[in-house]
């Protein structure tokens, strides 16, 4: 069994870490495609950048952030041994 | 603690199984290629390559019968993270979101974006705020966690009622598009096909519920991402040397924005977010892809995006996915996979479209009726466009062109004069997804009918019994989506974003919190439910009646009002209603722990030994 005080300081960095996860997400979808008309004026890859940060970017983001947030969580539980075997 | 690592599967050859599936269905794309050359005709074609995967989902489907509550419910929560993630793309992305984005970047290009970052957006939610802790709990579905969670069967029985509306939206939407697809590739009465092609989809997974859902999710998923990268990739090939479409068609792009001025294609003005996303019917292409904000305003922009994330976040469909894997990393896992899928066909749909309108503006706008070659025919006999003559200059004049949103995506490979399987590949693709989407709805609906409803009031009923149950309900959602599609004049797509906001407004705060605050009790998730799902659905009917929108929200997000209110009145709820019991509290910590067995089926032993009511 674990103590109250492991688990105590899992659920404090657990829920630290979905701040950072949110805020992010929030960044990569919410902010960036606002951003994209003042960025179009430059190019790259002969897109404008703005919209390819925003198509592109903004996805490979997330998708990057879910990977990241998924492995810190795993290692998360172990350091707390919390095995997640169900 | 179990030390055991290892995946059990439910079979070990599950590569091999799929590997042999990918390649059938290549050697049958490359056979009929050989055969059209040959000259089979190309209505022959089109049946072949609609026809026989719908039918290999089918037997997939019936092969893997079972019955076993587990097996039927949860495909034995043993489904490994790479098969669960297809399960979940496949899902997710469904017929009416690939064809209706396509459509929509086609018609309004940048400004069609918030849907799909949405998505992407609304499975990084679900991994990060949901899945470890609906895990633990281990409910077969949505309602099913909430009532273990607050050991409330009125709640359960709310919640499985609540959920109804909006996943028979969506399916009915899937239905909508399964039966477009039918009536451009197979020339019998359109009516009829759809109504095969439900029994066909109902025959797959009423044998085996979820476990036969999973497996023909993860064929129709491979389908779906081969039908529409591989005519894209011959196309990028062709056109910028480049076998990588979602990079390269910045270049496509620029020549197509110099056609879109040369065009008379010009910024047309924002519009309200109804008005501004391209509906079903025939219209012609006004605006310039890469215009920012011409089309929706960036309010609607991030109503939008916020909406259908919230909403993705907490679709039935996907909850009762984080039920299969075998355990909390294998959940994670199969969310990592889910949204590499997703963001795979995410970074394709843009990229499609803007192949698409490139081909559009190059050889079909501003040429005259008798100058477009014979595949503007066969386009307009298909019915994916209509073509008019100039009535002023029939001879010279530019052709008026119309195009319908949701079969865009068919004419990119006739434009490039591709053998006509392409196109019927793009077609199967669309399809599979349709089933997919349509299956994990129709399976969803059963599963908490059976669970939440039937079984809430018969707790000593045989297991023989519930999946009876559930079968028969499978008979009857599907019936009764059905009878939704024939009778009104809908739209795909929107139906989708609706039901899509319902699910927001009347499941995510309740969900999140549940997880989030001890304090919320049972009678502060019932209040934030049903006054969420109150609340949206007023909203929704009163604009699209014509009521003036509130603080120019479209009646489309109204997922964005609901979720607050919904906020509110669960914290209202709780207190006003006595604090949660000390038993409560418990189940509310033990789910925060990602060991140890799940709570369910803790309940479940205890239930056996006579200490605690059948979970």
């Amino acid at each position: 069994m674990i103590d109250e005080e492991q688990r105590h300081r899992h659920a404090k960095r657990s829920l630290k870490l979905v701040v950072v996860t949110l805020a992010l997400f929030g960044i990569l979808v919410l902010i960036v495609p606002l951003a994209a008309p003042a960025l179009n004026g430059y190019s790259f890859l002969r897109f404008p950048l703005g919209l390819f940060l925003a198509t592109q970017g903004a996805v490979a983001g997330v998708v990057a952030v879910i990977y990241w947030a998924a492995a810190r969580q795993d290692h998360l539980d172990r350091q707390h041994g919390l095995v997640s075997e169900l | 603690m179990s030390l055991n690592t290892s995946y059990p599967t439910s079979t070990p050859r599950l590569g091999t199984g799929f590997s042999i599936f990918t390649s059938a269905f290549a050697c049958l794309v490359v056979m009929l290629i050989i055969l059209e050359q040959l000259g089979l005709a190309q209505d022959t074609i089109s049946q072949l390559i609609i026809a026989l995967p719908v039918l290999f989902y089918a037997a997939i489907g019936i092969l893997v019968r079972t019955t076993s509550v587990e097996d039927f419910f949860i495909s034995g929560a043993r489904v490994p993270p790479l098969y669960n993630g297809f399960a979940l793309s496949a899902n997710l992305v469904s017929g009416a979101g690939l064809l209706g984005l396509i459509g929509c970047f086609f018609f309004i290009g940048y400004d069609a974006l918030p849907v799909l970052l949405g998505w992407c957006a609304g499975l990084g939610v679900t991994t990060i705020l949901l899945a470890p802790y609906v895990r633990k709990v281990g409910a077969y579905t949505l309602p099913g966690f909430l009532g273990i969670r607050f050991s409330s069967s009125l709640l359960r029985l709310v919640a499985a009622l609540l959920l109804f509306p909006p996943v028979l939206m969506l399916l009915a939407a899937e239905f909508r598009i399964g039966q477009l697809i039918a009536a451009t590739f197979l020339n019998f009465d359109s009516q009829l096909m759809l109504q095969i092609g439900v029994a066909l989809l109902t025959a797959s997974v009423i044998l085996g519920g979820m476990r036969s859902l999973t497996w023909t999710q993860c064929a129709q998923f491979i389908v779906l991402l081969l039908g529409i990268s591989v005519p894209l990739i011959a196309i990028s090939v062709l056109l910028t040397n480049l076998p990588l479409p979602q990079l390269s068609f910045g270049s496509v792009l620029e020549e197509t924005s110099q056609l879109e001025v040369g065009r008379g294609l010009i910024d047309g003005g924002v519009r309200p977010l109804g008005a501004a996303l391209p509906g079903a019917d025939p219209v012609a292409l006004t605006r310039p892809f890469v215009a920012i904000f011409q089309s929706l305003g960036p309010g609607d922009f991030l109503a939008l995006t916020l909406c259908i994330m919230l909403g993705t976040a907490v679709l039935p469909a996907q909850i009762a996915r984080l039920s299969t894997p075998p355990n909390v990393s294998g959940v994670r896992k199969s969310f990592g996979w889910a949204a590499l899928f997703v963001g795979l066909i995410v970074l394709t749909i843009p990229a499609y479209a803007a192949f698409t309108k490139f081909q559009v503006m190059k050889q079909l706008l501003g040429v005259p009726a008798a100058q477009i070659p014979d595949w503007g025919n066969l386009l307009s006999q298909l019915g994916l466009i209509s073509l008019s003559a100039n009535p002023l200059d029939p001879a010279l004049g530019d052709a008026k062109v119309l195009f319908n949103r949701d079969s865009v995506a068919l004419i990119l490979p006739i434009l490039n004069e591709f053998p006509f399987v392409m196109t019927g590949l793009v077609g199967a693709a669309a399809l599979g997804a349709v089933l997919a989407a349509a299956g994990g709805q129709l399976v969803s609906l059963a599963t908490a009918f059976s669970n939440d409803i039937f079984y809430l009031f018969n707790r000593s009923t045989s297991p023989a019994r519930r999946l009876l149950v559930a079968r028969a309900a499978m008979i009857v959602f599907a019936i009764a989506a059905y009878s939704v599609t024939v009778r009104g004049d809908l739209d795909p797509l929107r139906l989708m974003i609706w039901a899509v906001s319902l699910c927001a407004g009347c499941f995510f705060a309740p969900l999140v919190m549940a997880i989030w605050w001890r304090g919320l009790t049972w009678f502060g998730a019932l209040s934030g439910m049903v006054a969420g799902f109150g609340v949206t659905a007023a909203y929704i009917v009163l604009t699209e009646g014509g009521g003036v929108p509130w603080l120019g929200i479209d009646g489309l997000t109204a997922g964005v009002i609901g979720v607050p209110v919904s906020i509110g009145a669960a914290i209202l709820g709780s207190t006003l209603s006595p604090k949660p019991s000390s038993a409560i509290l418990e189940i509310a910590d033990e789910m925060r722990v990602p060991s140890g067995e799940t709570i369910h089926a803790r309940l479940t032993r205890l239930a056996a030994r006579g200490k605690a009511p059948k979970p």
